[in-house]
């Protein structure tokens, strides 16, 4: 576990390191281990890109969200969450459509949608999913996600300067 | 071990201006900081670092607060912030917050010194006048401007303060060309648009530079070090006197003190060693909420109930900026070309306010307004994007629908926005206390904040939103909506020490000596009886410049006794 002054102590030497030494925090994952196989599947409905947006895969959306898992400043009730409400919503379509979420057909998907951001834990739940998805969107590229800057490039953001040279996380 | 002259607790706003006075006055003086020294060259646009993780503040597992709240029955809700995440720490830094104000800089007015004797009692309220006039004061107000260096233009309106000085020492900063459609908005409804003066530099002076128009200001560190915060402004300088050690890193826990002097200041060092600090006086500029747990947490034989609190004053009267704030959309599909243009000009400053109804009428009665500021929604993209998450009826947006109002959000409209800022009425519902029973990772009480907005705040604040709407609408913005609430702005607090003639309700002399103890200033905003209706930091600046004088003209009279 960082802490916060090792972290901060560390801010300015990491400032030395190459960019791509942070870019593991959204290290790869295997995306059909759980809850990564749901919550990628979720992702791809409430953000699907297309058009000009970049698509959830492009930016790393779900591998981004594997590094808010180890991420020492989230604390452990929201990562917890994450995990949970993956599992709670597999439960919802176990009973009713008899198999996991990323199985169903895109008519399911949505009523099941309806009927999540209806419930106080569902809404909840992805309002952070789509948090961390925009986190993933408009970061900056040290972080490893935003891959070529295609969430910046899509809105027309200009970022902030001096950029990040390393991610502090 | 050194033994210094002079024991500053913190580094922000409050205490670095008497490290710069001290030690250029020739005395040896110790700033010791809890957070990290972070230069220029450590401060980046990182969004995810800054704004969504909050690395420049404690997390809440290590440090923490404990929040109570009033349920409607009057019984009264507590929570630790650690379980709800309620955060009231600021910048912990050298320089503390103010490294990441926006600068916003507002003196208060001679009306802000007198609020009881100009308006009466409210039931309910403390409201007291300050021990001091805005005379007074006004010299420190010119001071702040020329030292740690304000920029702006003098503008005639009916709530214009003297001013000993024509003009500001620095002219305004960049300007957003909607500051022009601003000023013709406020001329048709025949209200008087003033320039916001910024605490920060639009070219190399004081030997720090410009501005670089970052447009990531306000929650950033300053890469450039035109911002006004307390290290570069003043720290850096009271350094290089070579009489100024600054300890970063460490956290103050306890003063020790007998019956009429502070013997000693004790901290923990990063590995968690504690160490012990002598000086002749020792000043406490913690911030707010930390100072008064300090205090606190200094009880000993000759105070058993904390420093400074003989009378059971210490903590009370914890007041914050109240009003809210508000907004609007400018749709492009409504503009013209060349609007369109100056609308999308990135960079520069809005610096308007509007400060019509400091003091005004309504329905036979005189009310204390106050300030609202306008300027553009944050630059930052995520909190920017979050803002489309929910439709016009409250509903949660996915999928294309989501895509389609993010790309309309960020290409084809800009959001204006505004912020009030009026008097937080200090009450006995509202005060800093510890929690015995929450420490901190050192082992240490942590601080409780009772919470308590009083509701003559709101009409005020509500009052005040609606003449910025009037504005906008005139502006031609659409989706124009204000939220006005009694929540808090953790980063606009004072009070809890205040200053007064009459030790029976107050902490600090008028000098922010603690009264009954010779060798203790109090010199964040803690000291406030009143807020203002103005941000609080060019007062905290101006008034610590004031307590380094009369810290110097004590020690002139007797000489420092170690
Ligand atoms: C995002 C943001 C925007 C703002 N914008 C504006 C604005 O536009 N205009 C304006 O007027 N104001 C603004 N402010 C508020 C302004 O920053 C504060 O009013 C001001 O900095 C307070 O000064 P202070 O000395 O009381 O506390 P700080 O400046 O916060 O300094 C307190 C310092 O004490 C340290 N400390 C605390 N406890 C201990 C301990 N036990 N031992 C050692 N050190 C300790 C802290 O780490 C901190 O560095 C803003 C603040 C923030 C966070
Ligand atoms: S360079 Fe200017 S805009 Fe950027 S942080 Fe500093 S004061 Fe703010």
């Amino acid at each position: 576990m960082i802490t916060r002054r090792s972290l901060l102590l560390g801010g300015a030497a990491l400032l030395l390191l190459p960019v791509e030494s942070s870019a593991d925090y959204a290290r790869p994952v295997t995306i059909l281990k759980e809850p990564f196989q749901t919550i990628a599947a979720v992702q791809r409905d409430l953000f699907p890109g297309g058009g000009t947006a970049p698509s959830p895969q492009l930016i790393k959306a779900i591998d981004y969200l594997a590094g808010v898992l180890n991420d020492p400043y989230v604390d452990d009730d929201t990562k917890r969450f994450l995990s949970d409400g993956a599992r709670w919503l597999n439960e919802r379509t176990g009973e009713d459509f008899g198999s996991a979420y990323y199985r169903l057909t895109p008519a399911q998907r949505e009523e099941i949608l309806q009927w999540l951001s209806g419930t106080p834990w569902g809404e909840s739940w992805l309002w952070s999913l789509v948090s961390y998805l925009f986190e993933a969107l408009l970061c900056d590229p040290v972080y490893g996600a935003n891959t070529h800057e295609a969430g910046w490039h899509w809105l027309g953001h200009e970022p902030g300067y001096p950029r990040p040279k390393a991610a502090l996380i | 071990m050194k033994q210094y002259d002079i024991c500053i607790v913190g580094s922000g706003a409050g205490a670095a201006p008497v490290a710069y006075e001290l030690s250029r006055a020739g005395y040896s003086v110790l700033v010791l900081e809890k957070g990290p020294y972070l230069t220029e060259k450590d401060f980046t646009k990182d969004e995810i670092a800054v704004s969504r993780r909050s690395i420049y503040t404690p997390r809440l597992k290590d440090e923490q607060h404990v929040v109570e709240t009033y349920n409607s029955d009057g019984s009264i809700d507590r929570v630790t912030a650690e379980a709800s995440g309620w955060n009231f720490w600021n910048g912990s830094m050298v320089g503390g917050s103010s490294n990441l104000m926006s600068g916003y800089f507002h003196r208060m007015k001679p009306v802000d010194f007198k609020l009881r004797s100009t308006f009466g009692a409210i039931e309910g309220a403390n409201v007291v006048d300050w021990p001091i006039t805005y005379e007074e004061m006004e010299p420190y107000f010119t001071k702040v401007e020329q030292v740690v260096g304000v920029s702006g233009r003098v503008v005639e309106h009916p709530f214009q303060e003297q001013r000993s000085t024509r003009e500001f020492p620095f002219p305004p900063t960049w300007e957003q060309p909607i500051s022009g459609w601003f000023d013709a908005a406020c001329e048709a409804l025949g209200y008087h648009s003033i320039p916001t003066p910024r605490a920060v530099l639009p070219h190399d002076a004081l030997g720090r530079n410009g501005c670089s128009y970052s447009n990531f200001c306000g929650s950033y560190g300053c890469a450039t070090g035109a911002k006004g915060n307390a290290r570069a402004a003043l720290l850096e300088k009271a350094k290089a006197t070579g009489r100024c050690d600054i300890l970063p890193d460490v956290f103050v826990y306890k003063l020790d003190a007998d019956r009429q002097r502070v013997t000693a200041a004790h901290y923990f060092d990063a590995d968690g060693n504690s160490h012990t600090v002598k000086a002749g006086t020792f000043v406490v500029a913690a911030q707010a909420i930390e100072s008064v747990r300090l205090l606190f947490n200094s009880k000993g034989a000759f105070h058993p109930d904390g420093l400074g609190n003989a009378n059971g004053q210490l903590g009370k009267n914890l007041i914050f900026s109240a009003g809210g704030s508000g907004q609007g959309r400018f749709e492009f599909s409504r503009l013209n070309e060349r609007q369109r243009f100056e609308l999308m000009t990135r960079g520069a400053f809005v610096n308007r306010s509007l400060q019509d109804w400091y003091v005004y009428r309504r329905e036979g009665h005189t009310y204390k307004g106050g300030t609202i500021d306008f300027l553009f929604e944050h630059a930052n993209p995520v909190s920017r994007a979050m803002r489309e998450l929910y439709d016009g009826d409250g509903h949660l947006v996915w999928g294309s629908r989501l895509q389609k109002r993010l790309e309309h959000a960020f290409k084809a409209s800009r959001v204006f926005v505004f912020e009030v800022f009026n008097d937080w009425l200090p009450t006995d519902n509202c005060f800093i206390g510890v929690d015995e029973g929450v420490k901190d990772k050192w082992g240490m009480p942590v601080g409780k904040i009772r919470l308590y907005g009083h509701p003559h705040d709101l009409e005020v604040g509500a009052f005040l939103a609606d003449k910025a709407e009037n504005v906008l609408r005139q502006m031609g913005a659409v989706e124009i909506r204000s939220d006005i609430s009694s929540a808090p702005p953790p980063n606009l607090v004072a009070g809890g020490c205040r200053f007064g003639k009459d030790p029976k309700n107050s902490v600090l002399d008028p000098s922010c000596k603690m009264h009954g103890i010779d060798n203790l200033y109090v010199s964040d905003g803690s000291f406030m009886p009143t807020g203002g209706s103005v941000p609080y930091t060019w007062t905290i600046y101006a008034n610590a410049f004031r307590v380094a004088d009369a810290i110097k003209a004590a020690l002139k009279a007797k000489p420092n006794r170690l």
